[in-house]
């Protein structure tokens, strides 16, 4: 408990209030443009903390994760726009309730549900990380290699498109996350012979081009009619949830808000699945199924509370065991890596008041979140009902600035926009586009584990299944596989909802 | 061949990094070479994508997916196709801006340009009015208060001179 009392200390800061205040409105504000999911809002607000200290920067951070959260829902709320695949359910019902002239009702909830969600989640996140910390030490690099496949497996499984598509969008990662320098020779890899690829291609440049830029064009085919139908409420009740929506939401937001954390932590499952399990549930529990899909208050709250929840318990593998469980988790790596934390057990070891104040600016940020989003919510229906005309300019503005700081190379831009028509293409045929940068950040990792562990034993490839945790990893990967062939339900994805 | 091909960039892709990475070497003095992690994912990656190519079915998950692959491949209306048509513009003239080294200004201004006025059919005042406001916004909050590089010409740095 002292540990996480230090950590309050330094979260309670002034300067460190504003940063985490900062970070919430920052990430509200853009999480909320359509075409601005978590994982590029991240991307293009991670060059601001470039000049703080680690602390600052991870509480501004975390700020952002929050606020970008939110800030998507109100997309999928008014827009029917999902900023990430997280978000797909909610724009089921919570569309329809802003339909039916409750949209701040829906928003409100969502902000409750994803209070609650985030603060259960960082509370079993203080409770859970170090005897799972204690656990880790039980990886080398053998085991290493096989959990980060069988995460790969995992995310490839539960992605919205077919196994084999989803396998080959994750190798196109790690093959993106070979491009550059070879870490131990210095061997340039390829790079065709160019000088802008030999120092690799940019994490930025990559995500802002694949969601930022690809959305742009996604929003460009769609009619201005079917973006613009939001009528802002006139006053403050209307925002406000009534008594039959908040006694309609308790239960799902408790369930969701377990269920959520639950499937967090596992690697690969995180928000995503955590949604669609609590759509289903609530769906199975409640006395009025055929409400789902036009509004029902149950389908928005328990989706909306699980997501939170998933994303508080994606934070168990990233802090613990220095694996990200998602695409976003995995932008949130790198960003610690930037400031020179490398989050897992060495860390908790090494910088538990860093550890703590992480966790403590998660308390800080959920507060930040209801504090500063509840009171917003009108103004944020406002802002959602800018005309495309001038959304567009402005989301290209954010996204050029957020991949030039990065680099400070003009060819970044060039080949974020390449990649922007790549993710449009692969978008269009139902790829998924977050397993290439899953991919790509796992890439250099699992490589070093890999090579690693071949140095070890000398090239003898049975290393690999030399432990019982690596076989048990081994097995759980080539279950997935297996079950990945096997007919499912699929995963609805934006082009299926409008 | 219509479920094929959108397989076949992907395939031309697999391979050419496959053929770059079998440049290098698999083994070296100091154990497992450069070579040996990019062969085994390109090598994935041709394998997979050929598999698409090949059996295109396998990579639609059942009725909803084929449907949606139906609406990627319909086509636009007139209007929806300009404004596509401008982005896609747009896109390319801020690639080609950034290459030249022009400016955030120039940047968007043009890209502004292009999309408000031209695919919107907004103003062509206040499409560059906007633009220069979204630039000047730009360099103000990034750049002068928040210490973020941007696209910069000697203009840029005139203007954040004239701001300290």
């Amino acid at each position: 408990m002292e540990p996480l009392v230090q950590g309050f200390a330094a979260v309670l800061q002034p300067l460190n209030i504003l940063y985490c205040f900062a970070g919430v409105l920052l990430g509200t504000v853009v999480g909320i443009l359509p075409g601005l999911g978590p994982l590029a809002t991240i991307a293009i607000l991670l060059p601001i903390t470039y000049k703080m200290g680690a602390a600052a920067a991870i509480i501004m951070l975390a700020g952002v994760y929050y606020g970008v959260a939110y800030g998507g829902t109100a997309t999928s709320v008014l827009l029917r726009i999902p900023g990430e695949a997280s978000s797909v359910i909610t724009c089921l019902d919570g569309y329809m309730m802003a339909r039916n002239g409750r949209a701040g009702a829906a928003l409100g909830i969502a902000a409750l549900g994803s209070f609650v969600a985030g603060t259960f989640g960082t509370v079993a996140i203080s409770y859970v990380s170090a005897p799972l910390a204690a656990l880790v030490f039980a990886f080398g690099p053998a085991e290493y290699t096989t959990l980060m496949i069988a995460a790969l497996c995992a995310v490839t499984y539960f992605s919205g498109s077919s196994l084999p598509r989803s396998l080959l969008m994750a190798a196109f990662g790690l093959a993106l996350g070979c491009i550059g320098a070879d870490p131990m020779t210095m061997e340039p890899r390829l790079s065709f012979g160019s000088q802008s690829l030999a120092g690799g291609i940019e994490l930025t440049s990559l995500a802002v081009g694949l969601f930022g830029f690809s959305e742009l064009l996604a929003l460009a085919r769609k009619r201005p009619e079917a973006l613009a139908i939001i009528r802002p409420p006139s006053g403050l009740l209307g925002f406000l949830p009534n008594r039959e929506e908040w006694r309609r939401s308790v239960m799902p937001i408790g369930r969701g808000t377990v269920l959520g954390f639950l499937v967090g932590v596992l690697p690969g499952g995180g928000a995503v699945l955590a949604t669609f399990l609590s759509y289903t549930l609530e769906r199975k529990l409640s006395r009025h199924p055929e409400q789902f899909g036009r509004g029902a208050v149950e389908g928005l709250a328990g989706p909306e509370t699980a997501n939170n929840a998933g994303t508080a318990g994606s934070f168990v593998p990233l802090l613990c065991m220095g694996i990200p469980s998602n695409a976003v988790t995995a932008v949130l790596l790198s960003a610690f890596m930037i400031h020179g934390v490398t989050p897992g057990p060495t860390m908790i070891a090494k910088q538990p008041e860093l550890f703590w104040t992480i966790i403590a600016s998660m308390y800080l940020g959920n507060v930040m979140l209801v504090v500063l989003n509840v009171p917003l919510i009108g103004l944020l229906i406002r802002v959602i009902n800018v005309s495309r005309a001038y959304l567009s300019p402005t989301i290209l503005l954010l996204c050029v600035i957020g991949v030039y700081s990065a680099s400070s190379d003009p060819v970044s831009i060039a080949v974020a926009v390449a990649f922007g028509f790549i993710g449009y293409f692969l978008r269009r045929h139902g790829y998924d586009l977050g397993l290439i940068v899953m991919g790509f950040v796992l890439g250099p990792i699992l490589e070093r584990s890999v090579r690693q562990a071949l140095l070890i034993s000398n090239g003898d490839v049975r290393v690999f299944v030399s432990s019982p945790l690596a076989i048990g990893l081994a097995i759980v990967s080539a279950l997935v596989l297996i079950a990945g062939f096997w007919p499912r339900r699929p995963i609805p994805r934006l082009e299926e909802q409008t | 061949m219509r479920g094929r091909w959108p397989a076949v960039p992907l395939v031309v892709a697999s391979a050419t990094l496959l053929v770059q990475s079998l440049a290098l070497d698999t083994w070296g003095m100091f154990g497992p070479g450069p070579g040996l992690f990019p062969i085994s994912v390109s090598a994935l990656c041709c394998v997979l994508s050929l598999a698409l190519l090949a059996w295109p079915r396998i990579g639609v998950q059942g009725r909803e997916s084929a449907q949606a692959e139906e609406a990627a491949e319909a086509p636009l209306e007139p209007a929806e196709r300009r404004t596509f048509l401008t982005c896609v513009a747009a896109l390319l003239l801020l690639a080609a801006t950034a290459l030249i080294g022009a400016g955030l200004i120039v940047m968007c201004v043009l890209t502004t340009l292009t999309i408000t006025w031209f695919g919107e059919r907004r103003s062509w005042r206040r499409a560059l009015v906007f633009g220069i406001l979204c630039a000047l916004a730009g360099l103000v909050v990034f750049n002068r208060l928040l210490g973020v590089d941007v696209p910069s010409s000697p203009v840029e740095t005139w203007l954040v001179r004239l701001t300290r």
